[in-house]
Parts: structure tokens; sequence; C-alpha cells
């Protein structure tokens, strides 16, 4: 990802709170928030905060990053459902046992710094996952 | 227009050396490969009336857009131009492009130029980052993810749900490296082994080093007119029959099902479809082995195998260049090279050299259909085209 601050703050409430929005016509969840249903065009569209529960789709372990992300290294990255039913490519952080990522295993969203751009850029921040049974 | 008759001939054709090109700019390589296949089709560069330029990341890679207009000027062609970008199918998609232009009447004779320097990083970090742009890049790349790391979701998925093997999958590398000995224009013809490729350092788990491709610069170039022109600069050419192009979510965890390229799935059927034929027809393919896995999931997407059984028909040897179904018997992306932007026109280059029976000892026999599959990204754009003579 680029260090665009005005990118990063339009992006804030999707990245920090993982708000998106559901058509009210289809029942169709979006994340990000749409503007309009892509299904069916209608605009009334209603904010919806995911509550960042879900399951694990598939994960992998990275030992190649790309730029920005040496510190984390290996990543653990993968796929999730939320329960709402929308999918969502994600780190997964507080791994004690790689045992924990299986598919079909419960995790919930927490808040993490994700990525940073160089000394002199911003910190970018947002979600990663932790599988349930790790949590405090 | 009928789709079963109507056709587009490759009258010319030349790629560059694959691989670190230091001392050559982006527009030097891609003027190289038109030079050549211009030379090829014996046309003069005043005949010229269109150039596409497929490339996927000149802006990443080096700072420079509008490769249309730069390459146009500085391979002497002064024609229109234009560049086309669809991330690992840039090459393969101006081709498509390229033959409606033709199909249409739009356009007579056209260069269609692949073109690709990636070699200029300092840092596989950067490598790593420039390709994740071919991703979404706020809801993938921003999140961690890298290109190997969608393949590896890809891969490991694939072998829960068909038991695919690591083994089966450095079998792709094991197999393209041979094919690649016999091939003069391929980057790497050393031998590899099974235990090589699993023994290489994890890039995302399953995926190694040496089950991916390596950052490589090159290019390769197309001369293509309408069949009534062809006649006068080639008795024998060879003709693109149908070039299809398919679509998936950008992102991977949009999609339903990781474990099956329905971007390819939907290309070739339509392929198929429109040309009467079934995937028993195909004589030989050139396919997007960026991963190996990407390798045996394209030929189940082909329908070259059943769903679920390519890691099983490569251990087999059925996808070697002497088996049934021959597969990249270039040495495909792996051995051959893969500049990103060129890979789609070197593996036309692959079937007219086949099709010219030019093939030496990777030479199939009985050669009818060849076809060619190209990935953008993870696969949110493939684009299949199919040939004969």
């Amino acid at each position: 990802m680029r260090n665009l601050v005005a990118e990063t703050w339009r992006l804030e409430k999707s990245r920090y709170a993982i708000v998106g929005n559901r058509c009210t016509g289809c029942k169709i969840y979006f994340f990000p928030c749409k503007q309009l249903c892509i299904k069916c065009n209608s605009t009334e569209l209603v904010e919806h905060v995911f509550n960042g529960r879900g399951k694990i789709v598939e994960w992998t372990k990275i030992h190649d990053p790309a730029r920005g992300f040496e510190l984390y290294t290996p990543i653990y990255y993968g796929i999730i459902k939320l329960e709402e039913g929308i999918k969502l490519s994600v780190q997964f952080t507080s791994i004690r046992d790689e045992a924990d990522l299986e598919p079909g295993n419960e995790t919930k969203m927490v808040f993490r710094k994700l990525f940073e751009n160089g000394k002199q850029g911003i910190v970018t921040y947002g979600f990663k996952a932790v599988p349930v049974k790790n949590l405090p | 227009m009928d789709p079963i008759m109507d056709k587009v001939a490759i009258i010319g054709y030349d790629m560059t050396e694959f691989g670190d090109l230091y001392n050559l700019g982006i527009a030097d390589i891609a003027s190289t490969a038109i030079s050549g296949a211009l030379k090829v089709a014996n046309i003069e560069r005043d005949e010229i009336d269109g150039l596409y330029v497929g490339n996927a990341g000149a802006g990443q890679f080096l700072g420079q857009e509008h490769l249309g207009s730069l390459i146009s000027t500085e391979s002497g062609l002064n024609c229109q131009a234009l560049r086309i970008e669809a991330s690992g199918a840039s090459g393969a998609v101006a081709m498509r492009i390229a033959a409606q232009g033709i199909l249409t009447g739009y356009l007579d004779k056209v260069v269609v130029v692949g073109i690709e320097k990636m070699t200029s990083f300092s840092s596989s970090k950067d490598t790593q980052y420039a390709l994740a742009t071919g991703l979404d890049s706020i809801w993938e790349a921003s999140m961690g993810g890298t290109l190997a790391a969608c393949f590896a979701l890809m891969a490991k998925s694939h072998m829960r749900k068909y038991g695919t093997t690591l083994e089966q999958m450095a079998q792709v590398a094991v197999k393209n490296h041979e094919n690649a000995k016999n091939n003069p224009r391929a980057q790497f013809s050393n031998t590899l082994s099974t235990k090589n490729v699993l023994s290489s350092k994890l890039v995302a788990d399953p995926i190694r080093l040496l089950d991916g491709c390596a950052a490589s610069d090159g290019a390769a170039a197309l001369v293509m007119c309408s069949p009534e022109i062809a006649e006068s600069y080639d008795k024998e050419p060879i003709y693109v029959r149908a070039s299809k192009q398919g679509h998936a979510p950008l992102a991977l965890h949009q999609r339903d099902d990781i474990s099956l390229l329905t971007s390819v799935k939907s290309a070739a059927e339509n392929g198929y479809k429109q040309l009467n034929l079934s995937p028993k027809d195909i004589s030989l393919s050139e396919v997007h082995d960026i991963f190996t896995i990407a390798e045996i999931m394209a030929i189940e997407a082909l329908g070259l195998v059943e769903i679920g059984e390519g890691g099983k028909a490569t251990e087999e040897g059925r996808t070697s260049a002497n088996g049934d179904i021959p597969v990249n018997t270039s040495g495909g992306l792996k051995a051959r090279g893969y500049p990103i932007g060129a890979s789609g026109i070197a593996q036309a280059i692959e079937i007219m050299e086949q099709f010219k029976v030019l093939g030496g000892d990777r030479q199939v026999k009985d050669i009818n259909w060849g076809l060619t599959q190209s990935l953008g990204g993870a696969g949110g754009t493939a684009l299949v085209s199919f040939y004969s003579r």
C-alpha cells in the first residue's frame, strides 16, 4: 500500500470499526460500504457494524512479505467468513499453536497495527483476526 | 461475423532473451522483439497501422506509464499505439484486442508486443509489493497479502479438497525445466529434482521458492493481419481462431471456491463452444504456471483433466512433452521465463514454433489445435486462445 494519508482517512471507519452497509431491499451486506446496491441500484442502504466474529476458511504462513510488513514476518494470513456471510482477507495474530488455524475454527477481529510506510510515513491500523480460544 | 470461420493470421513473431537484461531499457527490449517479428514477416515498418503493448507494471517497476507512445516511437513504428494492462494476462489480452481490431476491419496489419522489465529492484520485498498491486491493494495487499500467499491459499484448499500433494506440485517445476532444456529460447535449462523444489526456502506455505517464477526482463512480439492480407506474406500462416476472456472477483476472499480457476473455466468453455471443440481436440497447451499449483489448476479448469485430477495427471507424466496432454513444452513461465507482460505472447510463439515443426527435441507430433492460457493476478482475469493451421 502506498503512503496515502487521504486514502487512510477515507478508509478509517472500515478499517477501525469494520463498518459496512446493507441493502434494505436485497438484504445483501457490503464491506466496505457501497454508495448503492450493485444488485438493484437502490440507494436505500443502512450502515452495519460487523461484530467481527467469524470462521477460518483457509490460511497460510508468509515468509517473504511485501515491503512494509518485514516486522511481522512470518505472517499468518488467510481468509475468514464473518457471521453475516461476508468474507475477508486478514492477518491472524496472537497465534500460540498453528493447529488453532484449522478451517472452521472461530475467530474474532481485534484492532492492531497493520503496516508502516518507512520511518517518515504514517502508520496504518486496522483489524486482524485472533482465534477465539486465545482471547483473554 | 461468423464465429467458426473468422480468424486472424500471425505472420511474424520473435522474442528477446528472457533474463536480467541489465544494459537494456524497456523500449530497447520491446524494439528488439518488434524488429525481429517484422523481419520474420518480411514487412516494413510503415505498413503497420497499429501497435498494442501488453505490459503489467512499468509504472511500478520503472515509474514509466504511457508505454504505447514510448514504444511506438522508440521502435520506429510511429503508428497509433495503446498499452493494455491486465496484470499477468496483459500480453494475452493485448493479442485479443489486436485480433478484434483486425476482425472488425478497423486495422489491417498490427504489431502486438508483450514487454516487462522487472529486475531493476534491489530487494524481493519491492518485487512482492509491485506484484501485489495486481491484487486488491486495499483489502488484500495492505492486509499483508502477496501474490504467492494467494496461490498458497489456493494450493492448501486444493490439497485439502482433492488430496493434491507437494510432490505433485514440485513435479510441475521438474517437468517444465526438463522441457526448457530443449528450448533454446528458455531462461533456465538446469535440471531440477523434486528434492530441489521441496528443500528450497518457503515463500508462503506450502509454496517454496522453486515453485514460483523468477523476476525477469524480456519482450515477445507478433505481427497479425487478416487471412486475405496474410497470403502475400506467409503461404502457411497460423491462425488465432478464438480468444476468450474470463472474469472472477479480483479479491480471493470474494470467490465462492478458491480451489477452482472459474475465470479460466468460463473462458475455455466459451472457446470450445464457439469452435465446436472439446478439450480432447487440443494437441498442446501453454498454460500460466506462475506457481506450480497454477498449472495443476489450469489444466483442470481448461477441461484437459477432470477437476481434482491435475496433480495425479502431472505425477503420471501425462502432461510431459511426450505425454497424452503436453503442457508447457516451452518450459512454461517457470523455466522459459516470466517477464509478466511478455508471457502471453511468448506462449503464442511456442505454439507457432510447434505448428511450424521447429520444436526440435520438444516437438509434439500431429498438431491440430494449440491452446494458450494466461492469468491476471490471482485469476481475476483469464485469457484462453485457440490456434490452428
